[in-house]
């Protein structure tokens, strides 16, 4: 580490004790470190292919843009945040365009025709309605669900990266987590009623 | 206190609320927090179930497959915020120390040239066709790193343009 006190950092991870932060990476490292989490974090908070590449695009479409101004910090913190404001901005533009989330039912659907073994089908359905109920949080819900189940944040990393007082995201995550039991009971209930013997039914 | 809690409501948990739940399940009460939690458990079945039931759908959430990006989905931001006009990172941001024991790996030498040339046709031809996000509900196949030489194509734009606005680049046999 260099031996000249370190600028103020502006990710949340600033610590005023001395401890290393981040260098800058490249665009490199970015993409080795980053690719993937990034992605995932954008599936499972749009819950769709589509937007999760849209919502990944414009995340390192701006981390691209602004590496050179990222200042010695935490860049996980800092990329959070840019993914947590580029959500929002996502949902907000969704809003106007699309008046109903995706039913249960198209969730439902396994992903391809292929039978396949039944305990595959199986996981694959408790994805999907697992996915759909996150999907059916509101967007501040959602984010905490996933940042702190996802992505394994404490409750003071997703206070720093939503800017939200503890007591919200703690609430926020126990609410988000009661609804999505909710969903899932319901899910799992229609989808026993609807099989014989653990086959669809007709 | 949750509906149907069946012992009283302890008072260092008062301002919490029901979120105590998930901050236990967290690990995420104080310490004086977590004994007044533990001594209401003891006493309520009622949130004993509802705590397990909470662990339960945090562990589901949790294993949650990862999901992957289609290929040259970074490339392709890349390539996309360069034909919006921006610069993007200099070549020589962020070079690791060898002695540095921060959470990045020192950067590795670029793939040989040609490859990545050809890579970098390919995925801005598969951006500029817009063919590279159509996807199915399929969990995709493991990522392929494609690396495009930005700093070879930067140096080369400035060179010839001065700085002015950027155009998708056509290269023939890996040549501009």
């Amino acid at each position: 580490m260099g031996t000249a006190a370190p600028p103020p950092g502006w990710g949340p991870g600033h610590d005023s004790g001395g401890a290393p932060r981040d260098p800058r990476p490249t665009w490199d490292e970015v993409a080795e470190r980053y690719g993937t989490k990034v992605y995932n974090v954008a599936y499972r908070l749009t819950g769709n292919p589509d937007d999760a590449a849209d919502l990944a695009q414009d995340v390192f479409v701006r981390v691209y843009r602004n590496l050179d101004r990222y200042e010695p910090g935490t860049f996980d913190g800092w990329l959070y945040r840019i993914t947590k404001n580029l959500f929002l901005d996502q949902i907000r533009r969704r809003k106007r365009l699309r008046m109903e989330p995706l039913s249960d039912d198209e969730w439902r659907q396994p992903a391809s025709t292929d039978p396949g073994p039944a305990d595959v089908a199986e996981r694959r359905t408790l994805e999907a309605d697992l996915q759909a109920g996150i999907a059916a949080l509101p967007a501040d819900f959602r984010l905490a669900v996933v940042l702190c189940d996802v992505e394994g944040m404490t409750y003071e990393e997703i206070a720093a990266t939503t800017g939200w007082p503890i007591g919200t995201v703690r609430s926020r995550i126990h609410r988000g987590r009661t609804r999505l039991r909710t969903h899932l009971v319901r899910a799992r209930r229609t989808a026993a009623r609807d099989t014989v013997d653990g086959e669809p039914r007709g | 206190m949750a509906d149907g809690c069946q012992a009283a409501v302890p008072a260092a948990l008062m301002h919490i609320g029901d979120s105590w739940l998930s901050a236990w399940v967290d690990g995420e009460l104080t310490a004086a927090e977590r004994h007044a939690a533990a001594a209401h458990l003891d006493a309520c079945p009622h949130c004993t179930a509802d705590l397990a039931g909470l662990a339960k759908v945090r562990g589901l959430v949790a294993s949650l497959p990862v999901r992957r990006s289609p290929a040259g989905l970074l490339a392709a931001a890349a390539a996309s915020a360069r034909l919006a006009g921006a610069v993007g990172p200099s070549a020589g941001a962020g070079t690791v120390a060898a002695s540095d024991t921060g959470p990045l790996t020192a950067a590795r030498p670029h793939a040989n040239r040609a490859t990545q040339v050809a890579a970098g046709v390919a995925v801005l031809a598969g951006f500029l066709g817009g063919a590279a996000f159509t996807l199915g509900g399929q969990p995709l196949p493991q990522e392929r790193v494609v690396r495009v030489p930005m700093d070879a194509f930067v140096a080369d734009h400035l060179v010839r343009t001065g700085g002015g606005p950027v155009s998708a680049p056509v290269l023939v046999n890996g040549q501009p």
